[in-house]
């Protein structure tokens, strides 16, 4: 009886993870497409130099950081993944959103700038027991590079 | 340098997949295996059991039974009459495999019994008070001799370690998974298959045959056994024995066929007929 | 489409750039390559069953970012860096990005 209701409890955190976990995606990646479009004027490269030193006219840090987790049936599908092998496609939905807000953060804080420069990237995983077997799922990503304004 | 912004829609960075059908396909894709690894480790535990020398055996349970089967068999009138009506039996078979045989009462109304590793033969209360005469418990104590003839015991619990050492792998020994399939498999796969049971019940009709000289009353207790009536606490037996119907009709023909004389039933001892356990 | 971790690609002019290109990928190897590699882990040395994961994680990222690129009108991509990490055990990701550019 008791390893019944711990199945019902599984395929319940299952199902709710899939359906949460499903809407919460698709909300944020329209959310980050539209964001992307609007700030699609002001890029971040990862070149290090301006052309024309005596063309800039301020510069300063700009960083963006973002922690998305995991939903239970994504968690539940990775682990499934990790026994055949392959592409493990719960966790790359997770990486490239945690990758562009990120950017999108860092490009918020560059607002006013023409460009930003020397861009790059950290990634980690954090929460409990982070990369272990229980890990909770969850990936850190922080953007940084530094903005520039050009002379008008 | 000039800089030309573009976006785009599609995501070259995720595979479009649909996650419900690939969680679908990995799911039976581990299930399948697993069963596969099943399927392959209790052919290999069966080939190990039929090949098992005795003197392993009793070293590898040893202990179990020490621990848990010995201390259950208590010096009362109804253990000691069980028991000799066992070495009644085991004194007329062919061959013996063990030094010694154990017949031992286990209190409950579950009406069942069971042939563990080293010769012992656990048989519950309840089905001796289902049992209309002596005849019929030597009956299921001479099918689980033939069990033991036959070495299904420890092909059953070859594949329960099979079982519990593949899902400890899979889900983590303490994982509730693994308790749960221990739970549901312990009483199922203690069931042999339909082939071992026809062999076992072969076995011990014609050791009860040969002990009393005819048939006694043996059909009606499949007859009983296999009626519909799920009432029947008799049903209960079978049901961990399975296809309960086939296998009285069986023993039947054979009754007709071999023309078994139909003797007077034995009656039960007392000490069996209301088996005191305690 | 050439691809270098310079500011730019040596001996051509950069007339053009696109901002930047990612490529990523996670991936695992099956369970019996995870066995095999935590034996291997008892006597040390390379570990080849994760070295083709990264490998082809590698492999897999770089194509990604340079269809990215393909796709805008980039015959370069500057400045690239590697990225590893390790979002959960056994299973890799690699993350490439770089400034899409075009050069002449």
């Amino acid at each position: 009886m008791e390893s019944l209701i711990n199945l019902g409890v599984f395929v319940f955190l299952l199902a709710l993870g899939y359906l949460a976990g499903h809407a919460a995606e698709r909300k944020h990646y329209a959310s980050i497409i539209a964001r992307e479009k609007e700030t699609l004027n002001l890029p971040a490269v990862t070149i290090r130099h301006v052309e024309d030193e005596e063309m800039v006219e301020s510069a300063w840090l700009v960083s963006g950081s973002v922690c998305v987790g995991l939903d239970y049936f994504k968690m539940v599908l990775a682990n499934l993944r990790k026994i055949f092998g392959g592409r493990v496609g719960a966790y790359e939905t997770l990486v490239d959103r945690a990758r562009r807000e990120a950017t999108l953060r860092m490009k918020k804080q560059a607002a006013g700038a023409d460009i930003v420069l020397n861009t790059r990237y950290e990634t980690s995983s954090i929460g409990q027991n982070a990369g272990g077997k229980n890990a909770v799922g969850a990936v850190e990503v922080l953007a940084y590079g530094t903005a520039v304004v050009y002379k008008k | 340098m000039k800089y030309t912004p573009k976006h785009f829609e599609e995501n070259v960075n995720v595979e479009k997949t649909s996650p419900l059908r690939e969680f679908f396909l990995l799911l039976f894709g581990v299930i399948g295996a697993l069963i596969v690894l099943y399927m392959a480790l209790g052919m290999v535990a069966g080939f190990v059991a039929a090949r098992l020398p005795v003197s392993t055996e009793e070293r590898l349970f040893g202990f179990f039974d020490e621990k848990f089967l010995i201390s259950e068999k208590k010096p009362n009138a109804s253990q000691i009459e069980l028991q000799k009506l066992l070495d009644r039996l085991t004194a007329l078979t062919p061959q013996k495999r063990y030094e010694e045989y154990n017949a031992i009462l286990i209190c409950g109304d579950e009406v069942n019994a069971a042939a563990l590793p080293g010769g012992n033969i656990i048989i519950y209360e309840g089905l001796l008070k289902q049992a209309e005469s002596e005849n019929e418990i030597a009956l299921v104590l001479a099918h689980e001799l033939g069990h033991f003839s036959n070495r299904d015991h420890l092909r059953g619990l070859g594949r329960i370690l099979a079982l519990f050492a593949l899902s400890a792998v899979v889900t983590g020994s303490s994982s509730s998974v693994t308790e749960y399939l221990g739970s549901m498999t312990v009483g199922a796969e203690m069931r042999f298959s339909q082939k071992q049971e026809y062999a076992a019940d072969d076995y011990g009709f014609e050791l009860v045959s040969k002990l009393y000289g005819g048939s006694a009353g043996t059909s009606d207790f499949f007859d009983r056994a296999s009626s519909k009536d799920s009432k029947n606490p008799l049903v209960l037996f079978f049901r961990t024995h399975p296809a309960s119907k086939k296998r009285a009709d069986r023993i039947k023909k054979r009754i007709t066929d071999e023309k078994i004389p139909q003797i007077e039933k034995t009656p039960a001892p007392a000490a069996l007929k209301n088996p005191d356990c305690k | 489409m050439i691809l270098t971790n310079l500011e730019n690609v040596p001996g051509k002019k950069t007339v053009e750039h696109f901002g930047l290109v990612s490529g990523s990928t996670v991936r695992a190897k099956h369970i019996g390559k995870d066995i095999a590699a935590g034996l291997k882990n008892i006597v040390g040395g390379e570990l080849r069953g994760y070295t083709e994961l990264l490998q082809e994680a590698r492999h897999e990222s770089v194509g990604r970012m340079m269809k990215e690129a393909e796709r805008m009108g980039a015959n370069a991509v500057v400045n690239i860096r590697f990225a590893t990490s390790s979002v959960t055990q056994g299973a890799s990701e690699l993350f490439i990005y770089g400034t899409a550019v075009r050069v002449e």
